[in-house]
């Protein structure tokens, strides 16, 4: 069951994030473990709020949420892919930063500020890409946001 | 209490048995129990009405000095290299028992555990005679909320030492609003600032329709009202004098109603004023806005209805002050800061046992897990602050050629290095076929479940080995069962703690006796001699003597030797001067 029908939603990357999240807390006083009578219960509430929970942080996110829609209709990327499509400049532009931080002369949070500022500019790239169904576009974009979020992870 | 929850035993609702819900806050300074009588929580008292129970043992250090021993929170799930550093434990000898920390006394060595479930049975006893409930054998206990593994695994075996179950380990800052929120019929974002004797939490919580959620939470363990005592004491040049934090708390008292306060230490007097007091708390609240600021961030919320204010520390009218003038939101400090988070304690054990489905705590893992990488990297497998229970899991593969164990070390912490990190415990998957470096592909996943459990899996998947761990800490199951063993055969001794140094005071009382006998006593100088050897004999030996009855067995002996030899001589000196007198006056 993928996520969206976990929280009985259309699949969309333009979600309602109060109506996901009025779906998300119903849920979780249906099947929180907390609230099993049974110990033989337990387990498989357990296994669903963990599923729940998975599904809630991935989709109250937009990046995470517009990675997963994609991913659902077909585009998948490894790693290899993903670096075959950024562009040298995506490379430097994080080269650069990472060593400005090392040499002291941009501070770690204002690193992180930049990075999430690209990710929601890249995002919107997305959304407009696939408004247009510019499916080159999706494709490198997708790439791009995939990449900078696992930096602004990393940092 | 609020209505909304404590009506659930409508006519066509059956509740077979109703277990009486029993919710701990074992704080760092003092300890309250809450539980849920007639659907209304209720605090226990002592016979003198009194809800706050002070978390002090009495002790004797191994210099003989008689001790409350105090905040021993502050060590829990310590190693000795931490433990050793406490500022607030100067007065006691720490020693180190592998790695492990613990407290000196005359008699033996406890654990910060031990000395917990002493506070714990204290609280028992308590119980026992109070008249609503007779029996505290089981309890949601609360913890702060930045609390590690290695913390909430020492909670959870002083329980277990105490006798009681523990139903659940819950955060402080969510115990409190758990209570607050139902009390106050508030519904919102709210961040919650705990600011207790040891500890200080943040944390920020969503609520709607009875579900608790927390969003973000963030703490320092080593921050709280001891470390204003501390600063007030360093103030007056006594910060090596553990006997002036007394005063200095005193002191921080007192200027909770008034802007001057005066103490007096060993005769002399010591004044300290409001504005004096502002500055030497300015740092150490200005530690706690940073740790608020950084919370409300990453809670990420589009908006806050207010901070409400928790623990002891927080009744200093400067807390409000300083988060006035720091943040624009609306503080909420109408509620007990003391005895709130015991009373969500209980709400929660009510929920456990009683199946109450109208409230919801989603919690989440307060401090980021992970595994060790090359190099003594910290490689993160659950974030903070993601909702419980989760599953997350990631791919690794192995260095070498050849490769066939692979040691897994778990950690804890935020930081980038191991080294800075607390290590939770290690798995060996071993029997993976030679391969060549990074063929091999092996799956770590964590489970963390809805109590705060960790389990923890290495799958190879070329081959399917795989291999698994359970853990709740550093202190493995082994571990844990020696502790338990251990502390068993000494149970004896920990209760009758108290018993041993009254025997031991008697004792002494009895030798300062003999020797103020010995000096107004006109005997020959052979029986002096004699006694006076005796006498410091017995108090030589008391030093080293760490049972009660052998304690006794000496006063008893020392009694009988001076009774016999006081007797005769007294009888001698009597019959002379009847003697005397006779050949005077009769």
């Amino acid at each position: 069951m993928n996520y969206f029908d976990l929280f009985d939603l259309e699949s969309t990357y333009k979600l309602d994030k109060n109506n996901l999240e009025t779906k998300y807390l119903s849920l979780q006083k249906k099947y929180h473990p907390d609230n099993c009578d049974s110990i033989e219960e337990q387990l498989t509430m357990v296994e669903l709020t963990i599923k729940l929970n998975e599904a809630y942080e991935t989709l109250k996110d937009d990046t995470k949420l517009i990675i997963y829609y994609l991913k659902q209709n077909g585009y998948d990327f490894t790693d290899a892919k993903i670096q075959s499509n950024l562009s040298q400049n995506d490379l430097m532009y994080l080269l650069d930063l990472q060593e400005q931080v090392a040499e002291g002369l941009v501070k770690s949070a204002d690193f992180k500020q930049a990075l999430k500022e690209k990710v929601s500019s890249v995002t919107l790239s997305l959304v407009d890409a696939i408004e247009s169904k510019n499916n080159e576009e999706i494709e490198a974009n997708l790439s791009k946001l995939i990449f900078f979020n696992k930096s602004l992870k990393h940092i | 209490m609020s209505q909304k929850i404590y009506q659930i035993d409508e006519p066509d609702y059956k509740k077979v048995i109703v277990k009486t819900a029993i919710g701990i806050d074992l704080g760092t300074t003092n300890s309250v129990v809450a539980y849920v009588k007639d659907n209304k929580i209720k605090l226990l008292a002592d016979k003198d009405h009194n809800t706050l129970f002070p978390s002090v043992i009495d002790i004797v250090t191994t210099k003989g000095k008689e001790i409350k021993l105090k905040s021993v929170k502050r060590l829990m799930g310590k190693t000795f290299e931490q433990a050793k550093e406490s500022p607030v434990h100067k007065n006691i000898e720490i020693i180190n028992e592998s790695g492990r920390a613990k407290i000196a006394t005359i008699r033996q060595n406890y654990t910060p555990e031990e000395i917990s479930s002493m506070i714990l049975k204290k609280l028992k006893e308590i119980y026992r005679y109070s008249e609503e409930i007779k029996e505290l054998d089981q309890a949601v206990i609360t913890v702060p909320a930045f609390f590690s593994d290695n913390e909430r695994q020492a909670t959870q075996i002083a329980a277990q030492l105490a006798g009681i179950k523990c139903l659940r380990l819950i955060n402080e800052p969510t115990a409190a609003l758990l209570a607050y929120g139902l009390e106050s019929e508030k519904k919102g974002n709210f961040a919650v600032y705990d600011l207790g004797g040891g500890t200080f939490d943040v944390s920020v919580l969503k609520l709607v329709e009875g579900v608790f959620q927390v969003k973000a939470t963030n703490g320092d363990v080593q921050l709280g009202g001891d470390d204003f005592d501390l600063a007030i004491a360093k103030h007056f040049g006594f910060e090596n004098d553990y006997d002036f934090l007394d005063v200095a708390k005193d002191l921080k008292h007192k200027l909770t109603l008034q802007s001057k306060a005066i103490s007096e230490y060993n005769g002399e007097k010591y004044e300290l004023t409001n504005n004096q007091f502002y500055k030497l708390a300015l740092p150490l609240l200005e530690k706690t806005t940073a740790i608020l600021e950084k919370t409300i961030a990453e809670a990420d919320l589009d908006e806050l209805d207010g901070i409400v204010l928790v623990g002891g520390s927080t009744k200093m009218p400067i807390v409000t002050k300083v988060l006035e003038s720091n943040f624009n939101y609306k503080i909420f400090n109408d509620v007990n800061p003391e005895t709130i988070v015991a009373k969500g304690a209980a709400i929660q054990a009510d929920k456990l046992l009683n199946k109450n489905s109208d409230i919801l705590l989603v919690d989440v893992n307060p401090i980021s897990l992970g595994i060790e990488t090359m190099g003594g990297i910290f490689e993160r497998i659950i974030d903070r602050n993601t909702p419980i229970p989760t599953a997350k899991g990631q791919n690794f593969t192995t260095f070498k050629d050849n490769q066939v164990n692979l040691a897994v070390n778990i950690y804890q912490g935020e930081r980038e290095l191991v080294k800075d990190c607390h290590l939770l415990g290690k798995i060996v998957l071993s029997g993976i076929p030679p391969m060549p470096a990074g063929m091999p592909k092996i799956k770590i996943s964590f489970i963390l479940d809805e109590n705060s459990m960790l389990q923890v899996k290495a799958v190879e998947e070329n081959t399917g080995i795989e291999q698994s761990v359970t853990l709740k800490s550093s202190i493995s199951a082994e571990d844990s069962l020696a502790i338990l063993k251990d502390s068993i055969m000494n149970a004896r001794n920990d209760v009758s703690e108290k018993e041993f140094i009254k025997s031991k005071v008697e004792l002494e009382q009895v030798i300062q006796a003999s020797r103020n006998l010995l000096n107004t006593q006109e005997l020959p100088k052979a029986e002096q001699d004699k006694m006076l050897k005796y006498v410091n004999e017995v108090e030589e030996k008391t030093k080293t003597i760490t049972l009660k009855d052998d304690l006794d067995d000496l006063r008893f002996a020392l009694e009988d030797f001076f009774k016999d030899i006081v007797k005769e001589n007294m009888n001698a000196l009597l019959e002379t001067s009847i003697v005397g007198k006779q050949l005077d006056d009769v």
